[in-house]
Protein backbone atom coordinates (compact mmCIF):
# COMPACT_ATOMS: atom_id res chain seq x y z
CA UNK A 1 0.00 0.00 0.00
CA UNK A 2 2.98 2.27 0.68
CA UNK A 3 3.85 2.05 -3.00
CA UNK A 4 0.38 3.27 -3.95
CA UNK A 5 0.89 6.24 -1.63
CA UNK A 6 4.23 6.88 -3.28
CA UNK A 7 2.56 6.99 -6.72
CA UNK A 8 -0.11 9.26 -5.23
CA UNK A 9 2.53 11.60 -3.84
CA UNK A 10 4.40 11.71 -7.16
CA UNK A 11 1.14 12.41 -9.01
CA UNK A 12 0.32 15.16 -6.55
CA UNK A 13 3.76 16.73 -6.90
CA UNK A 14 3.50 16.47 -10.69
CA UNK A 15 0.19 18.34 -10.58
CA UNK A 16 1.72 20.98 -8.33
CA UNK A 17 4.56 21.39 -10.80
CA UNK A 18 1.97 22.11 -13.47
CA UNK A 19 0.76 24.98 -11.30
CA UNK A 20 -2.85 23.83 -11.35
CA UNK A 21 -3.40 25.05 -7.83
CA UNK A 22 -2.16 28.54 -8.67
CA UNK A 23 -4.91 28.76 -11.26
CA UNK A 24 -7.44 27.58 -8.71
CA UNK A 25 -6.33 30.18 -6.17
CA UNK A 26 -6.62 32.82 -8.88
CA UNK A 27 -10.13 31.58 -9.65
CA UNK A 28 -10.94 31.86 -5.95
CA UNK A 29 -9.79 35.46 -5.87
CA UNK A 30 -11.82 36.30 -8.97
CA UNK A 31 -14.78 34.63 -7.28
CA UNK A 32 -14.58 37.17 -4.43
CA UNK A 33 -15.16 40.12 -6.70
CA UNK A 34 -17.49 38.51 -9.24
CA UNK A 35 -19.79 37.29 -6.49
CA UNK A 36 -20.08 40.73 -4.93
CA UNK A 37 -20.67 42.43 -8.30
CA UNK A 38 -23.26 39.92 -9.51
CA UNK A 39 -25.22 39.77 -6.25
CA UNK A 40 -25.52 43.56 -6.44
CA UNK A 41 -27.52 43.13 -9.65
CA UNK A 42 -30.36 41.36 -7.85
CA UNK A 43 -32.89 43.13 -5.72
CA UNK A 44 -34.40 40.07 -3.99
CA UNK A 45 -32.68 37.16 -2.30
CA UNK A 46 -29.25 38.30 -3.43
CA UNK A 47 -27.77 36.03 -0.74
CA UNK A 48 -29.11 33.05 -2.63
CA UNK A 49 -27.33 34.26 -5.77
CA UNK A 50 -24.07 34.50 -3.81
CA UNK A 51 -24.40 30.90 -2.56
CA UNK A 52 -25.34 29.73 -6.07
CA UNK A 53 -22.30 31.40 -7.58
CA UNK A 54 -19.89 30.17 -4.93
CA UNK A 55 -20.91 26.53 -5.12
CA UNK A 56 -21.13 26.53 -8.92
CA UNK A 57 -17.59 27.86 -9.24
CA UNK A 58 -16.25 25.07 -6.99
CA UNK A 59 -18.04 22.53 -9.18
CA UNK A 60 -16.91 24.16 -12.39
CA UNK A 61 -13.24 24.28 -11.39
CA UNK A 62 -13.42 20.63 -10.27
CA UNK A 63 -14.80 19.65 -13.68
CA UNK A 64 -12.01 21.55 -15.43
CA UNK A 65 -9.44 19.77 -13.28
CA UNK A 66 -10.93 16.38 -14.15
CA UNK A 67 -11.54 16.88 -17.86
CA UNK A 68 -8.42 18.81 -18.77
CA UNK A 69 -5.93 17.99 -16.09
CA UNK A 70 -6.46 14.43 -14.91
CA UNK A 71 -7.03 12.93 -18.36
CA UNK A 72 -3.94 14.70 -19.59
CA UNK A 73 -1.90 13.50 -16.62
CA UNK A 74 -2.68 9.79 -17.02
CA UNK A 75 -2.67 9.74 -20.84
CA UNK A 76 0.71 11.46 -20.86
CA UNK A 77 2.07 8.75 -18.58
CA UNK A 78 1.14 6.13 -21.16
CA UNK A 79 1.86 8.21 -24.25
CA UNK A 80 5.27 9.42 -23.05
CA UNK A 81 5.99 5.94 -21.68
CA UNK A 82 6.83 7.31 -18.23
CA UNK A 83 4.52 4.60 -16.92
CA UNK A 84 7.27 2.05 -17.65
CA UNK A 85 9.57 3.86 -15.25
CA UNK A 86 7.00 3.31 -12.51
CA UNK A 87 5.90 -0.19 -13.47
CA UNK A 88 9.49 -1.42 -13.93
CA UNK A 89 9.95 -0.82 -10.19
CA UNK A 90 8.11 -3.13 -7.83
CA UNK A 91 4.83 -1.28 -8.33
CA UNK A 92 1.86 -3.29 -9.55
CA UNK A 93 -0.70 -1.97 -12.01
CA UNK A 94 -3.30 -1.97 -9.24
CA UNK A 95 -1.04 0.15 -7.04
CA UNK A 96 -0.44 2.47 -9.95
CA UNK A 97 -4.18 3.00 -10.55
CA UNK A 98 -4.94 3.46 -6.86
CA UNK A 99 -1.99 5.82 -6.49
CA UNK A 100 -3.02 7.87 -9.50
CA UNK A 101 -6.59 8.09 -8.21
CA UNK A 102 -5.45 9.10 -4.74
CA UNK A 103 -3.03 11.73 -6.07
CA UNK A 104 -5.55 13.30 -8.41
CA UNK A 105 -8.27 13.10 -5.75
CA UNK A 106 -5.98 14.98 -3.39
CA UNK A 107 -5.81 17.81 -5.92
CA UNK A 108 -9.63 17.81 -6.20
CA UNK A 109 -9.92 17.83 -2.40
CA UNK A 110 -7.48 20.70 -1.98
CA UNK A 111 -9.22 22.61 -4.76
CA UNK A 112 -12.61 22.09 -3.07
CA UNK A 113 -11.25 23.16 0.32
CA UNK A 114 -9.51 26.26 -1.06
CA UNK A 115 -12.41 27.33 -3.25
CA UNK A 116 -14.88 26.37 -0.53
CA UNK A 117 -13.17 28.77 1.86
CA UNK A 118 -13.00 31.47 -0.83
CA UNK A 119 -16.69 30.89 -1.60
CA UNK A 120 -17.59 31.08 2.10
CA UNK A 121 -15.76 34.40 2.51
CA UNK A 122 -17.29 35.81 -0.69
CA UNK A 123 -20.77 34.67 0.41
CA UNK A 124 -20.20 36.32 3.80
CA UNK A 125 -19.08 39.54 2.06
CA UNK A 126 -22.11 39.37 -0.23
CA UNK A 127 -24.40 38.96 2.79
CA UNK A 128 -22.88 42.09 4.28
CA UNK A 129 -23.12 44.04 1.02
CA UNK A 130 -26.76 43.08 0.34
CA UNK A 131 -27.78 43.80 3.92
CA UNK A 132 -30.56 41.59 5.21
CA UNK A 133 -31.00 39.41 2.14
CA UNK A 134 -29.63 36.26 3.74
CA UNK A 135 -31.67 33.21 2.70
CA UNK A 136 -34.37 32.58 5.31
CA UNK A 137 -33.08 29.27 6.70
CA UNK A 138 -29.46 29.60 5.60
CA UNK A 139 -26.93 27.63 7.62
CA UNK A 140 -23.20 27.35 7.14
CA UNK A 141 -23.28 23.66 8.01
CA UNK A 142 -25.59 23.06 5.04
CA UNK A 143 -23.31 25.16 2.85
CA UNK A 144 -20.27 23.05 3.75
CA UNK A 145 -22.30 19.84 3.51
CA UNK A 146 -23.16 20.86 -0.04
CA UNK A 147 -19.43 21.32 -0.78
CA UNK A 148 -18.74 17.86 0.68
CA UNK A 149 -21.34 16.18 -1.55
CA UNK A 150 -20.20 18.19 -4.52
CA UNK A 151 -16.66 16.92 -3.91
CA UNK A 152 -17.91 13.30 -3.69
CA UNK A 153 -19.62 13.73 -7.07
CA UNK A 154 -16.33 15.04 -8.50
CA UNK A 155 -14.50 12.04 -7.07
CA UNK A 156 -17.03 9.71 -8.74
CA UNK A 157 -16.43 11.44 -12.04
CA UNK A 158 -12.70 11.22 -11.41
CA UNK A 159 -12.99 7.43 -10.98
CA UNK A 160 -15.02 7.19 -14.20
CA UNK A 161 -12.44 9.26 -16.05
CA UNK A 162 -9.68 6.95 -14.85
CA UNK A 163 -11.79 4.01 -16.04
CA UNK A 164 -12.15 5.46 -19.54
CA UNK A 165 -8.47 6.39 -19.74
CA UNK A 166 -7.56 2.84 -18.77
CA UNK A 167 -9.67 1.51 -21.66
CA UNK A 168 -8.61 4.04 -24.27
CA UNK A 169 -5.33 5.87 -24.09
CA UNK A 170 -6.59 8.48 -26.52
CA UNK A 171 -7.16 11.68 -24.58
CA UNK A 172 -10.02 13.02 -26.67
CA UNK A 173 -11.97 9.75 -26.64
CA UNK A 174 -11.55 9.49 -22.88
CA UNK A 175 -12.67 13.12 -22.56
CA UNK A 176 -15.81 12.54 -24.66
CA UNK A 177 -16.75 9.38 -22.77
CA UNK A 178 -16.22 11.06 -19.40
CA UNK A 179 -18.22 14.10 -20.51
CA UNK A 180 -21.00 11.79 -21.69
CA UNK A 181 -21.05 10.05 -18.31
CA UNK A 182 -21.24 13.44 -16.61
CA UNK A 183 -24.26 14.55 -18.67
CA UNK A 184 -26.02 11.21 -18.29
CA UNK A 185 -25.32 11.23 -14.55
CA UNK A 186 -26.71 14.74 -14.15
CA UNK A 187 -29.85 14.24 -16.23
CA UNK A 188 -30.80 10.56 -16.04
CA UNK A 189 -33.10 11.01 -13.03
CA UNK A 190 -34.68 14.13 -14.56
CA UNK A 191 -35.40 12.40 -17.87
CA UNK A 192 -37.04 9.45 -16.14
CA UNK A 193 -39.17 11.70 -13.90
CA UNK A 194 -40.33 13.82 -16.83
CA UNK A 195 -41.18 10.80 -18.98
CA UNK A 196 -43.19 9.26 -16.15
CA UNK A 197 -44.85 12.48 -14.96
CA UNK A 198 -45.96 13.55 -18.44
CA UNK A 199 -47.15 10.00 -19.15
CA UNK A 200 -45.48 10.39 -22.51
CA UNK A 201 -44.36 6.79 -22.25
CA UNK A 202 -45.72 3.94 -20.16
CA UNK A 203 -43.75 2.75 -17.16
CA UNK A 204 -43.05 -0.60 -18.80
CA UNK A 205 -42.09 0.85 -22.19
CA UNK A 206 -38.67 0.09 -23.66
CA UNK A 207 -37.10 3.59 -23.26
CA UNK A 208 -38.13 3.70 -19.58
CA UNK A 209 -36.70 0.22 -19.08
CA UNK A 210 -33.47 1.33 -20.80
CA UNK A 211 -33.21 4.36 -18.51
CA UNK A 212 -33.84 2.15 -15.49
CA UNK A 213 -31.03 -0.16 -16.62
CA UNK A 214 -28.72 2.81 -17.27
CA UNK A 215 -29.42 4.08 -13.76
CA UNK A 216 -27.75 0.92 -12.42
CA UNK A 217 -24.64 1.51 -14.51
CA UNK A 218 -24.24 5.31 -14.54
CA UNK A 219 -23.96 7.29 -11.31
CA UNK A 220 -26.85 9.54 -10.36
CA UNK A 221 -24.79 12.71 -9.94
CA UNK A 222 -27.93 14.83 -9.44
CA UNK A 223 -28.35 13.18 -6.02
CA UNK A 224 -25.14 14.90 -4.87
CA UNK A 225 -26.27 18.34 -6.01
CA UNK A 226 -27.29 20.20 -2.84
CA UNK A 227 -26.78 23.69 -4.24
CA UNK A 228 -30.47 24.61 -4.14
CA UNK A 229 -30.82 23.08 -0.68
CA UNK A 230 -27.89 25.17 0.58
CA UNK A 231 -29.01 28.32 -1.23
CA UNK A 232 -32.47 28.30 0.40
CA UNK A 233 -31.70 26.38 3.58
CA UNK A 234 -34.21 23.70 2.63
CA UNK A 235 -34.72 20.87 5.11
CA UNK A 236 -32.51 17.82 4.58
CA UNK A 237 -33.17 14.18 5.28
CA UNK A 238 -30.04 13.03 7.12
CA UNK A 239 -30.68 9.32 6.56
CA UNK A 240 -31.26 9.86 2.84
CA UNK A 241 -28.04 11.89 2.64
CA UNK A 242 -26.08 9.16 4.41
CA UNK A 243 -27.36 6.69 1.82
CA UNK A 244 -26.30 9.06 -0.97
CA UNK A 245 -22.83 9.30 0.57
CA UNK A 246 -22.60 5.52 0.83
CA UNK A 247 -23.86 5.18 -2.73
CA UNK A 248 -21.11 7.51 -3.96
CA UNK A 249 -18.29 5.80 -2.07
CA UNK A 250 -19.41 2.32 -3.12
CA UNK A 251 -19.71 3.45 -6.76
CA UNK A 252 -16.14 4.74 -6.64
CA UNK A 253 -15.08 1.36 -5.21
CA UNK A 254 -16.84 -0.58 -7.97
CA UNK A 255 -15.40 1.58 -10.74
CA UNK A 256 -11.85 1.49 -9.34
CA UNK A 257 -12.01 -2.30 -9.04
CA UNK A 258 -13.18 -2.57 -12.66
CA UNK A 259 -10.45 -0.13 -13.76
CA UNK A 260 -7.78 -2.20 -12.03
CA UNK A 261 -9.21 -5.39 -13.57
CA UNK A 262 -9.11 -3.94 -17.10
CA UNK A 263 -5.75 -2.21 -16.65
CA UNK A 264 -4.09 -5.40 -15.42
CA UNK A 265 -5.11 -7.20 -18.62
CA UNK A 266 -4.02 -4.43 -20.84
CA UNK A 267 -0.90 -4.62 -22.98
CA UNK A 268 0.91 -1.33 -22.57
CA UNK A 269 3.68 -1.95 -25.07
CA UNK B 1 16.73 42.31 -36.21
CA UNK B 2 18.11 44.68 -38.85
CA UNK B 3 16.85 48.21 -39.59
CA UNK B 4 14.65 47.04 -42.48
CA UNK B 5 12.95 44.37 -40.40
CA UNK B 6 12.46 46.79 -37.51
CA UNK B 7 10.89 49.30 -39.91
CA UNK B 8 8.48 46.69 -41.32
CA UNK B 9 7.60 45.58 -37.79
CA UNK B 10 6.94 49.12 -36.58
CA UNK B 11 4.95 50.03 -39.71
CA UNK B 12 2.80 46.88 -39.40
CA UNK B 13 2.23 47.52 -35.72
CA UNK B 14 1.26 51.15 -36.31
CA UNK B 15 -1.07 50.23 -39.20
CA UNK B 16 -2.86 47.56 -37.14
CA UNK B 17 -2.99 49.82 -34.08
CA UNK B 18 -4.48 52.70 -36.11
CA UNK B 19 -7.13 50.47 -37.72
CA UNK B 20 -7.90 48.89 -34.34
CA UNK B 21 -8.25 52.32 -32.69
CA UNK B 22 -10.58 53.61 -35.43
CA UNK B 23 -12.71 50.47 -35.54
CA UNK B 24 -12.85 50.29 -31.76
CA UNK B 25 -14.21 53.84 -31.60
CA UNK B 26 -16.82 52.98 -34.22
CA UNK B 27 -17.91 49.79 -32.47
CA UNK B 28 -18.19 51.62 -29.15
CA UNK B 29 -20.27 54.38 -30.78
CA UNK B 30 -22.62 51.91 -32.47
CA UNK B 31 -23.09 49.70 -29.43
CA UNK B 32 -23.66 52.64 -27.09
CA UNK B 33 -27.06 53.49 -28.55
CA UNK B 34 -28.18 49.88 -28.48
CA UNK B 35 -27.68 49.46 -24.74
CA UNK B 36 -29.49 46.72 -22.91
CA UNK B 37 -32.63 46.99 -24.98
CA UNK B 38 -31.36 45.91 -28.37
CA UNK B 39 -32.88 42.46 -28.11
CA UNK B 40 -33.95 39.76 -25.71
CA UNK B 41 -32.21 36.49 -26.45
CA UNK B 42 -34.08 33.61 -24.86
CA UNK B 43 -33.41 30.06 -25.90
CA UNK B 44 -36.60 28.80 -27.62
CA UNK B 45 -36.58 25.53 -25.65
CA UNK B 46 -39.57 24.72 -23.43
CA UNK B 47 -39.08 25.07 -19.68
CA UNK B 48 -39.00 21.32 -19.05
CA UNK B 49 -36.12 20.77 -21.48
CA UNK B 50 -33.81 23.53 -20.26
CA UNK B 51 -32.64 21.73 -17.06
CA UNK B 52 -30.89 19.12 -19.25
CA UNK B 53 -28.60 21.80 -20.59
CA UNK B 54 -28.04 23.40 -17.22
CA UNK B 55 -27.01 20.17 -15.48
CA UNK B 56 -25.87 21.02 -11.96
CA UNK B 57 -25.67 24.75 -12.79
CA UNK B 58 -29.44 25.26 -12.76
CA UNK B 59 -29.38 28.07 -10.19
CA UNK B 60 -26.71 29.94 -12.10
CA UNK B 61 -28.58 29.61 -15.40
CA UNK B 62 -31.83 30.80 -13.77
CA UNK B 63 -30.01 33.88 -12.45
CA UNK B 64 -28.61 34.56 -15.92
CA UNK B 65 -32.03 34.34 -17.63
CA UNK B 66 -33.55 36.56 -14.97
CA UNK B 67 -30.84 39.19 -15.40
CA UNK B 68 -31.43 39.22 -19.17
CA UNK B 69 -35.18 39.74 -18.75
CA UNK B 70 -34.63 42.35 -16.05
CA UNK B 71 -32.17 44.29 -18.23
CA UNK B 72 -34.50 44.13 -21.22
CA UNK B 73 -37.57 45.27 -19.31
CA UNK B 74 -35.57 47.93 -17.50
CA UNK B 75 -34.51 49.47 -20.80
CA UNK B 76 -38.04 50.93 -21.19
CA UNK B 77 -38.31 49.69 -24.77
CA UNK B 78 -41.84 49.14 -26.01
CA UNK B 79 -42.39 45.38 -25.72
CA UNK B 80 -43.70 43.71 -28.87
CA UNK B 81 -45.97 40.65 -28.90
CA UNK B 82 -43.06 38.34 -29.77
CA UNK B 83 -40.97 39.79 -26.98
CA UNK B 84 -43.82 39.26 -24.49
CA UNK B 85 -43.82 35.62 -25.47
CA UNK B 86 -40.03 35.51 -25.00
CA UNK B 87 -40.39 37.04 -21.53
CA UNK B 88 -42.98 34.42 -20.65
CA UNK B 89 -40.76 31.62 -21.92
CA UNK B 90 -37.71 33.02 -20.11
CA UNK B 91 -39.63 33.23 -16.83
CA UNK B 92 -40.91 29.70 -17.33
CA UNK B 93 -37.35 28.49 -17.91
CA UNK B 94 -36.04 30.38 -14.86
CA UNK B 95 -38.81 29.00 -12.63
CA UNK B 96 -38.27 25.46 -13.87
CA UNK B 97 -34.55 25.77 -13.20
CA UNK B 98 -34.99 27.35 -9.79
CA UNK B 99 -38.58 27.17 -8.50
CA UNK B 100 -37.65 28.76 -5.16
CA UNK B 101 -36.30 32.11 -6.37
CA UNK B 102 -38.53 34.92 -5.14
CA UNK B 103 -37.25 37.44 -7.67
CA UNK B 104 -38.44 35.27 -10.57
CA UNK B 105 -42.01 34.91 -9.38
CA UNK B 106 -42.18 38.57 -8.36
CA UNK B 107 -41.04 39.52 -11.86
CA UNK B 108 -43.54 37.05 -13.38
CA UNK B 109 -46.36 38.66 -11.39
CA UNK B 110 -45.16 42.16 -12.21
CA UNK B 111 -44.84 41.55 -15.95
CA UNK B 112 -47.14 38.81 -17.21
CA UNK B 113 -50.62 39.92 -16.07
CA UNK B 114 -49.95 43.67 -16.23
CA UNK B 115 -47.55 44.41 -19.11
CA UNK B 116 -47.97 41.25 -21.18
CA UNK B 117 -51.71 40.76 -20.53
CA UNK B 118 -51.18 37.08 -19.77
CA UNK B 119 -52.90 36.49 -16.39
CA UNK B 120 -53.53 32.79 -17.12
CA UNK B 121 -49.83 32.31 -17.91
CA UNK B 122 -48.89 34.19 -14.74
CA UNK B 123 -51.12 31.85 -12.73
CA UNK B 124 -49.60 28.80 -14.41
CA UNK B 125 -46.07 29.95 -13.64
CA UNK B 126 -46.90 31.04 -10.08
CA UNK B 127 -48.19 27.54 -9.40
CA UNK B 128 -44.55 26.35 -9.66
CA UNK B 129 -43.24 28.35 -6.63
CA UNK B 130 -46.56 27.81 -4.83
CA UNK B 131 -45.97 24.06 -5.02
CA UNK B 132 -42.35 24.30 -3.82
CA UNK B 133 -42.51 27.18 -1.32
CA UNK B 134 -44.96 25.65 1.11
CA UNK B 135 -44.00 28.31 3.72
CA UNK B 136 -44.44 31.35 1.45
CA UNK B 137 -47.90 32.90 1.12
CA UNK B 138 -47.00 35.28 -1.72
CA UNK B 139 -47.39 32.95 -4.74
CA UNK B 140 -50.85 31.88 -3.54
CA UNK B 141 -51.80 35.48 -2.84
CA UNK B 142 -50.78 36.57 -6.36
CA UNK B 143 -52.61 33.64 -7.97
CA UNK B 144 -55.78 34.51 -6.03
CA UNK B 145 -55.38 38.15 -6.93
CA UNK B 146 -55.04 37.30 -10.64
CA UNK B 147 -58.16 35.17 -10.55
CA UNK B 148 -60.08 37.96 -8.89
CA UNK B 149 -58.69 41.05 -10.61
CA UNK B 150 -57.95 39.88 -14.15
CA UNK B 151 -60.24 36.89 -14.65
CA UNK B 152 -63.19 37.86 -12.41
CA UNK B 153 -63.23 34.30 -11.09
CA UNK B 154 -64.28 34.94 -7.47
CA UNK B 155 -64.91 31.32 -6.66
CA UNK B 156 -61.36 30.27 -7.60
CA UNK B 157 -59.90 33.41 -5.97
CA UNK B 158 -61.61 32.63 -2.68
CA UNK B 159 -60.54 28.98 -2.86
CA UNK B 160 -56.89 29.95 -3.42
CA UNK B 161 -56.99 32.65 -0.72
CA UNK B 162 -58.41 30.19 1.80
CA UNK B 163 -55.71 27.63 1.01
CA UNK B 164 -53.05 30.35 1.25
CA UNK B 165 -54.48 31.64 4.53
CA UNK B 166 -53.55 28.31 6.12
CA UNK B 167 -49.85 29.07 5.66
CA UNK B 168 -48.24 30.11 8.92
CA UNK B 169 -47.61 33.88 9.23
CA UNK B 170 -49.74 34.70 6.19
CA UNK B 171 -51.33 38.15 6.55
CA UNK B 172 -54.87 38.34 7.86
CA UNK B 173 -55.81 40.30 4.73
CA UNK B 174 -55.72 37.06 2.71
CA UNK B 175 -58.35 35.49 4.95
CA UNK B 176 -60.51 38.58 4.84
CA UNK B 177 -60.23 38.84 1.05
CA UNK B 178 -60.98 35.13 0.71
CA UNK B 179 -64.16 35.52 2.72
CA UNK B 180 -65.16 38.59 0.69
CA UNK B 181 -64.80 36.67 -2.56
CA UNK B 182 -66.59 33.71 -1.01
CA UNK B 183 -69.67 35.90 -0.61
CA UNK B 184 -69.45 36.90 -4.24
CA UNK B 185 -69.24 33.30 -5.31
CA UNK B 186 -71.88 32.17 -2.82
CA UNK B 187 -69.38 30.21 -0.71
CA UNK B 188 -70.34 31.97 2.52
CA UNK B 189 -70.66 28.73 4.50
CA UNK B 190 -67.15 27.66 3.50
CA UNK B 191 -65.81 31.06 4.58
CA UNK B 192 -67.47 30.83 8.00
CA UNK B 193 -66.13 27.33 8.47
CA UNK B 194 -62.56 28.36 7.61
CA UNK B 195 -62.61 31.48 9.78
CA UNK B 196 -64.06 29.61 12.76
CA UNK B 197 -61.31 27.06 12.34
CA UNK B 198 -58.69 29.82 12.24
CA UNK B 199 -59.98 31.23 15.53
CA UNK B 200 -58.83 28.03 17.21
CA UNK B 201 -55.21 28.95 16.52
CA UNK B 202 -53.67 29.76 19.95
CA UNK B 203 -50.95 31.88 18.32
CA UNK B 204 -53.47 34.36 16.90
CA UNK B 205 -52.97 37.83 18.40
CA UNK B 206 -55.77 39.88 19.94
CA UNK B 207 -56.25 42.24 16.98
CA UNK B 208 -56.41 39.44 14.42
CA UNK B 209 -58.79 37.48 16.64
CA UNK B 210 -61.10 40.49 16.80
CA UNK B 211 -60.92 41.05 13.02
CA UNK B 212 -61.77 37.41 12.31
CA UNK B 213 -64.61 37.35 14.84
CA UNK B 214 -66.01 40.51 13.28
CA UNK B 215 -65.83 38.95 9.83
CA UNK B 216 -67.57 35.77 11.06
CA UNK B 217 -70.42 37.86 12.49
CA UNK B 218 -70.78 39.66 9.14
CA UNK B 219 -70.70 36.42 7.18
CA UNK B 220 -73.21 34.71 9.47
CA UNK B 221 -75.52 37.68 8.98
CA UNK B 222 -75.18 37.37 5.19
CA UNK B 223 -75.81 33.63 5.32
CA UNK B 224 -78.98 34.14 7.36
CA UNK B 225 -80.31 36.78 4.97
CA UNK B 226 -79.32 34.73 1.90
CA UNK B 227 -81.32 31.77 3.25
CA UNK B 228 -84.32 34.05 3.76
CA UNK B 229 -83.91 35.42 0.23
CA UNK B 230 -83.75 31.95 -1.31
CA UNK B 231 -86.87 30.83 0.61
CA UNK B 232 -88.66 34.00 -0.51
CA UNK B 233 -87.69 33.30 -4.13
CA UNK B 234 -88.94 29.73 -3.90
CA UNK B 235 -92.34 31.06 -2.79
CA UNK B 236 -92.72 34.12 -5.02
CA UNK B 237 -90.30 33.31 -7.89
CA UNK B 238 -88.64 36.72 -7.48
CA UNK B 239 -86.31 38.31 -4.97
CA UNK B 240 -87.97 40.79 -2.56
CA UNK B 241 -87.72 44.53 -3.36
CA UNK B 242 -85.87 45.15 -0.04
CA UNK B 243 -84.73 43.32 3.07
CA UNK B 244 -87.60 44.68 5.24
CA UNK B 245 -90.01 42.65 3.09
CA UNK B 246 -88.33 39.47 4.36
CA UNK B 247 -89.26 40.46 7.93
CA UNK B 248 -92.78 41.58 7.01
CA UNK B 249 -93.44 38.27 5.24
CA UNK B 250 -91.95 36.23 8.12
CA UNK B 251 -88.96 34.89 6.20
CA UNK B 252 -86.69 36.53 8.76
CA UNK B 253 -87.36 37.52 12.39
CA UNK B 254 -85.11 40.57 12.22
CA UNK B 255 -81.99 41.73 10.41
CA UNK B 256 -78.83 40.36 12.02
CA UNK B 257 -76.21 42.86 13.27
CA UNK B 258 -73.65 44.08 10.73
CA UNK B 259 -70.27 44.89 12.32
CA UNK B 260 -69.10 46.87 9.27
CA UNK B 261 -72.00 49.12 8.30
CA UNK B 262 -75.29 50.42 9.69
CA UNK B 263 -77.20 47.74 7.75
CA UNK B 264 -76.66 45.06 5.11
CA UNK B 265 -76.64 46.19 1.49
CA UNK B 266 -78.97 44.33 -0.82
CA UNK B 267 -78.99 44.06 -4.62
CA UNK B 268 -82.36 42.87 -5.87
CA UNK B 269 -81.41 41.89 -9.45
CA UNK B 270 -79.26 38.93 -8.31
CA UNK B 271 -80.38 38.59 -4.71
CA UNK B 272 -76.90 39.35 -3.33
CA UNK B 273 -76.16 40.71 0.15
CA UNK B 274 -73.02 42.60 1.18
CA UNK B 275 -71.74 43.90 4.49
CA UNK B 276 -70.12 47.04 3.04
CA UNK B 277 -70.09 49.25 -0.03
CA UNK B 278 -66.78 47.83 -1.35
CA UNK B 279 -68.38 44.52 -2.23
CA UNK B 280 -71.65 46.10 -3.29
CA UNK B 281 -70.11 48.51 -5.81
CA UNK B 282 -67.72 46.03 -7.37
Amino acid sequence: MNKAWLVAWITFKDCMRNRALYGIILLGLVLFFVNIIITGMFSWEAGKVAVDMGLSIISFSGLILIFFFSINNISNDIYNRTIYLILSRPVSKAQYILGKYAGLSLIILISSILLGLCAAVSVKLSFISVDGQIPFNFSWSLFFLSILFLTISLLILMALTLFWVSITTHQFTAFLLSLGCYFVGQNMENVKNIILSTKFLAENSLPVKVISCVSWVMPNLAAFDLKTTAAYGLPVNTTALLWVGLYGISYIGVILTLTIFIFQRRELA
Amino acid sequence: MNIKQTGVFLLSFLCFAAVFFASSLEVKKNRKTLGANYSLQINPLPGKIIPFFAGEFKGLMANHILLKIGAFVGSDKKISFDEKEKIRLGLEQALTLDPYFMQTYLLAQALLPWDCHMPEEAIRLLEIPRKHLSWDWRPGYYIGFNYYYFLNNYSKASEIFFETAKIKNSPLLITLLGSRFAIKSKRTKAAIFLLTDMLKDPELNKNNRESISKRITGLKGILLIENGLENYKKTFNVYPPNLDTLIKKDFLKNLPPNPYYKTYLYRQKDGRVFFDKTGYNK
